[in-house]
């Protein structure tokens, strides 16, 4: 299957706009709004950001007074804020407030910051937007991102881990969420006492009290005393941004997915082993590059895969059974994205004219040469009510060549909880149904009954 | 007399009421920036933590706890001696 030519084009930054095609990202720069990124750019700083993974990788194609054009690498997968994890957003942050301190030393300063300007490759968090880093003045001790980064970064965290926000629920805000949206949920106690107190409660007071006070952002003092005061501003940001990942690490949550591969009753430990080293040949058989883990709950055969020399990226529905596999992709060093994303109800394209952000699935066909779905199939099948040909559908479009898949028969433990009687309707899908369902799509090159009478497949695409 | 004082007091209350009545009002600001609160908190603590900035320099170069300038105080006092 060819990689799909969808365009993506950024026009909200004056100074500039990125244009996607393919796998080509092209940056059309308007020079003279941008001369301290592109002289920043070619410092030995940046490269060493660009070595470090931190930054973009940027080449100058073509440069001129009016114009200039740059191109970047394609993130091979790019994957939203509202799919991260809290660890994701708390690596994002920690970059954006990192990077911004250190273009200080320069003479320099981001001047936004939104997690919109990250990507991830792996669990490391990337800036990709070049055009961020600014001149700065140095008489002033302001940043003006502040407002934004507290906007994008710190109310998301601090209203998910405070009053249960999901983070998914920042695909509704462009630009984050005001102390106005959380001051009406917040008890007496929480408005008092920090974070709320100095992201919420002391800015809603200056907001209505004072908004006509605060029209003037042109402070000055001198540069000495600016530069401190600025880094005291930032390292304020930086207290909050710890104090959530404090919390974040004091209340690991479980959940009945969390301790799936451990505590799983279906699955003796031979059959455990027998599974993973299934897996395991079928991608020392295969060689992909590119895997898309399906359901990969804590993340056991992804990392199986990146093990094998794949970069991943996996996809489940449950949060701490997806931290998880971020804590331990992390701590291995593999090369690992996972993320919160359900293949039966998949991310929208959002933003203006639905064309700032790509759909889950736009960004994901043509990106993977192998899809694993282990133990996912009875899930799309029953609680998703998804027909058997348009789930083999879905597979054939998101592998451009081989897929291993688990079939769980119908008299499986886990296929009769989910039927919850419902059994006349789905006891025809048996495994001749399976292989009827694949056969014009692929091929079976690979193929393992478990003693718990599930089955592996490694399939090869038509 | 006491005609009068009842009006006076009767007056006095409703230019008292009228007074808190306008105290309580709340404008509408539909059309205040809400980013605005938010850059009032950085702009006050910048100007604090300004201020304190300069005050402090101040006192340390009153009491020459400085280090640039007990450098810059110890170069002086070594200089005139090349010089002549």
């Amino acid at each position: 299957m060819a990689t799909a030519e969808l365009t993506l084009e950024t026009f909200r930054d004056p100074a500039g706009s990125v244009r996607i095609v393919g796998d080509r990202v092209h940056r059309t720069v308007r020079t003279a709004c941008a001369e301290a990124a592109l002289r920043f750019l070619q410092s030995p700083t940046a490269q060493q950001w660009v070595a470090q993974g931190k930054l973009i990788e940027t080449r100058f194609v073509a440069r001129n007074d009016d114009d200039s054009l740059l191109e970047h690498p394609r993130v091979a997968f790019p994957s939203y804020p509202w799919e991260w994890t809290p660890t994701a957003w708390i690596a994002a942050a920690n970059l954006t407030l990192d990077l911004c301190e250190e273009l200080l030393e320069h003479g320099l300063i981001l001047k936004d910051a939104t997690p919109l300007n990250i990507l991830f490759r792996g669990t490391q968090p990337v800036l990709v937007d070049v055009l961020s880093i600014d001149q700065r003045d140095p008489a002033s001790p302001l940043w003006l991102a502040y407002g934004q980064f507290v906007r994008t970064f710190l109310l998301p965290l601090a209203a998910w881990q405070s009053l249960g926000w999901p983070l998914s629920a920042s695909i509704q805000k462009r630009d984050g969420y005001e102390p106005a949206d959380l001051a009406p949920y917040l008890s007496f106690r929480q408005r008092w006492r920090e974070p709320f107190r100095s992201l919420v409660t002391l800015p809603l007071l200056l907001e209505t009290g004072g908004a006509k006070a605060v029209q003037n952002t042109k402070v000055q003092q001198s540069p000495d005393a600016a530069i401190v005061v600025l880094r005291r501003n930032l390292s304020g940001l930086r207290r909050h941004l710890h104090q959530i990942e404090r919390h974040l690490s004091s209340r690991r949550q479980s959940s009945r997915w969390s301790s799936y591969a451990h505590s799983a009753d279906h699955y003796s430990a031979d059959d455990q082993k027998l599974k993973r080293k299934f897996v395991h040949d079928a991608l020392l058989a295969a060689q992909p590059t590119h895997v898309l883990d399906l359901g990969s709950n804590s993340g056991v055969y992804s990392r199986i895969a990146a093990e094998c020399g794949a970069s991943v990226v996996a996809w489940d529905t449950d949060l701490p059974a997806t931290e998880q596999s971020w804590r331990k992709a992390q701590q291995q060093n593999l090369n690992i994205a996972p993320i919160l994303a359900n293949p039966a109800r998949p991310t929208p394209p959002m933003g203006w004219r639905n064309a700032e952000s790509l759909s889950l699935l736009d960004r994901s066909r043509g990106r993977f040469d192998c899809v694993l779905m282990l133990g996912l199939i009875h899930h799309l099948l029953l609680s998703e009510q998804i027909p058997l040909h348009a789930i083999v559908a879905l597979l054939r479009e998101l592998t451009t060549s081989w897929a291993i898949v688990e079939w769980i028969p119908a008299g499986d433990p886990r296929f009769v909880d989910l039927l919850r009687g419902r059994e006349d309707l789905y006891r025809h899908l048996d495994e001749a149904a399976f292989a009827q369902a694949i056969e014009m799509q692929f091929t079976v090159v690979l193929r393992e009954a478990l003693p718990n009478s599930r089955i592996l497949y490694l399939l090869q695409a038509r | 007399m006491p005609i009068v004082r009842r009006t006076a007091l009767v007056a006095l209350a409703s230019v008292e009421l009228l007074v808190l009545l306008t105290a309580l009002t709340k404008p509408a600001y539909g059309y205040v920036d809400p980013g605005s609160g938010l850059l009032a908190v950085q702009l006050g603590g910048s100007m604090l933590a300004g201020g304190l900035f300069v005050l402090r320099s101040k006192i340390r170069r009153l009491f020459r706890l400085n280090p640039t300038d007990q450098k810059i105080e110890a170069e002086k006092s070594a200089a005139p001696e090349s010089s002549e």
